[in-house]
């Protein structure tokens, strides 16, 4: 019996992902997040209506509702981006998946971490998902980002890569985080072997390389992934672990990684307080 | 055995025209190993991801190569003495020189060119006053595609004379938005006004930072600059969106732009004329119901 002290375990978020099936003349509506989707099923005649706020935070979800239902928001008229598909006549069902982003995302801790010579540290940090649709007769169609996150350059202006920000900081601990299911947490495990402090200001991560989770409540995660510095540059050897995270419990895999990299490889992956320019 | 056929026997017997055939075959032979070297070579480069020009250059080396060795071959055929052209090519090369120095100098220009490479196949280029695609890079000349889709040939002497400003050469690039506001608006609010604007806008970069920098107090106003980065292939996006935005954005905020006025200090005296037809009208009063 649950006492009044002891706090409510929320129920685990469903997925919103899977199967959208159609009967003819009909359009549904899912919402994850600050992305909203229209699916219209006229005349053998698909449409796609899309539409992505500018809150990173929005954590609505409103998973294969029928448009005609009280509550759900009209297909609008104006402001989405429309695609229409040319789909087989059998073709009764179209499929969501999520997916990591398809750059590198930079993320910055709340404040500058220095991480002491011959030390480490762990960060949690979460990326915005994308959204991948696909039917079983044709396979992919196309993808659309959940929240479409800024661009950023990581290096200097004249050689370096074109990644995502992440406008959420990296904290130290899971539970300061925004669960929200529109992205997915990827624990990042500094380890400095160099004999300098690391001032860690941005990280990269290429998450085209990461696999994506889904644990018992409903949060996705992507594998941990470990940094290790030990030469100069910002240079760092990142170690994937190729399984989920020990927080994300029960967790089952939920898409394969964009890139099959190896387990380790050499990227330039941080940022330091004295790597700055300007835009003079 | 019938008479056609014994006259190509005999025409074949003929040294001249034996040589002429032996140098027709030559001929074809080279075009086909230069075709299908060629495409080998395509690709090749294909598969290496090696960029445009470099594979051109490649194409092209291996072309000359081929056609060089076969000229060579068809002239030995036809029964001329390599050792009487090469002596009789060093007096015309005196001639040739002095008759074709602009073709010379575009020649020599294209190599310094094609070794110095400011510029690649595919790179945006300003040379001069015209700006456009590079389609190629010749031995005599560059061919740029301008943006209203005309080609315009460069000859190489003009390249290497002319001041040339390549594009697309870095990643990413900075937009300078030059924009004046009124002399009484509040500058640190027009700032954070911009800076939240590049904020907002996905292909404006995080990193490098957008800046807004005061350039100089003049009679319209203050003269700003607004400096916001993209990566090369946004560039274009950002510079159709932003002045728009921009103006948007000021207008919500309150801020007036800059406007040309002049103000006079202490008092003014006006005087007013009236013109004679008035002064006999009688009283010099006007009329509003007229």
């Amino acid at each position: 019996m649950r006492t009044d002290d002891a706090p409510e375990k929320p129920s685990p978020a469903p997925p919103w992902w899977g199967n959208v099936v159609f009967a003819e003349d009909a359009a549904r509506y899912v919402r994850v997040g600050p992305f909203e989707l229209w699916i219209e099923r006229r005349l053998g005649e698909w449409t796609i209506h899309l539409r992505t706020g500018t809150d990173p935070r929005d954590g609505a979800l409103e998973i294969d509702r029928d448009v005609a239902d009280p509550g759900v928001p009209p297909i609008p008229t104006s402001g989405t981006q429309v695609h229409n598909l040319a789909l087989a006549p059998e073709a009764n069902a179209l499929t969501l998946r999520p997916r990591l982003a398809d750059r590198a995302v930079v993320f910055s801790p709340s404040r500058t971490l220095i991480v002491p010579a011959r030390g480490r540290a762990t960060l949690f940090a979460t990326s915005p998902l994308w959204l991948e649709l696909a039917t079983a007769q044709s396979g992919r169609l196309f993808e659309a980002p959940l929240w479409r996150a800024s661009d950023t350059w990581f290096g200097d202006t004249n050689d370096g890569e074109l990644c995502y920000a992440s406008r959420l900081h990296a904290t130290r601990e899971p539970a300061e985080l925004l669960r929200l299911p529109h992205r997915a947490v990827t624990p990042l495990e500094i380890a400095n072997g160099s004999d300098e402090p690391l001032l860690v200001e941005r990280i990269s991560v290429p998450l085209r390389s990461l696999t994506l989770f889904r644990d018992q409540e409903g949060q996705l995660w992507t594998e941990s992934v470990r940094l290790e510095h030990d030469r100069g540059a910002g240079l760092a050897d990142v170690t994937r672990s190729g399984a989920a995270p020990l927080q994300a419990h029960g967790a089952e895999k939920v898409a394969d990684p964009r890139d099959m990299h190896g387990l380790r490889f050499t990227a330039r992956v941080f940022r330091g307080l004295f790597g700055g320019d300007d835009a003079r | 055995m019938p008479a056609e056929w014994q006259w190509l026997q005999a025409a074949t017997q003929e040294p001249m025209v034996a040589g002429a055939a032996r140098a027709a075959l030559v001929l074809l032979v080279a075009m086909v190993i230069s075709r299908t070297v060629g495409r080998i070579l395509e690709r090749l480069l294909e598969r290496d991801d090696i960029d445009a020009q470099r594979a051109m250059l490649l194409r092209r080396a291996v072309s000359y190569t081929v056609y060089g060795v076969a000229a060579l071959m068809v002239v030995r055929e036809l029964g001329v003495d390599l050792r009487v052209l090469l002596g009789a090519a060093g007096v015309l090369s005196v001639a040739i020189g002095f008759a074709s120095q602009t073709s010379a100098s575009n020649l020599i220009s294209g190599l310094f060119l094609i070794a110095e490479r400011p510029f690649a196949v595919g790179d945006i280029v300003q040379i001069g006053t015209t700006t456009g695609t590079v389609l190629s890079i010749d031995l005599l000349s560059i061919k740029l595609r301008t943006f209203d889709n005309l080609l315009v040939r460069v000859p190489n002497e003009s390249v290497l004379k002319t001041e040339v400003t390549n594009m697309t050469r870095f990643p990413i690039r900075r937009y300078d938005l030059f924009l004046t506001v009124a002399l009484d608006a509040d500058l640190e609010r027009v700032e954070s006004v911009l800076l939240a604007l590049a904020d907002a806008l996905p292909e404006c970069l995080i990193e490098p930072k957008a800046g807004v920098f005061v350039e100089s107090f003049g009679d319209a106003g203050v003269h700003l600059r607004f400096s916001v980065w993209a990566a090369k292939d946004r560039f274009l996006t950002v510079r159709r969106t932003l002045p728009v935005r921009t103006k948007r954005a000021l207008d919500q905020a309150g801020i007036a732009l800059g406007r040309q006025e002049r103000r006079i200090a202490g008092p003014i005296r006006v005087s007013l004329e009236s013109s004679a037809s008035d002064e006999t009208a009688g009283d010099g009063t006007a009329d509003a119901s007229k």
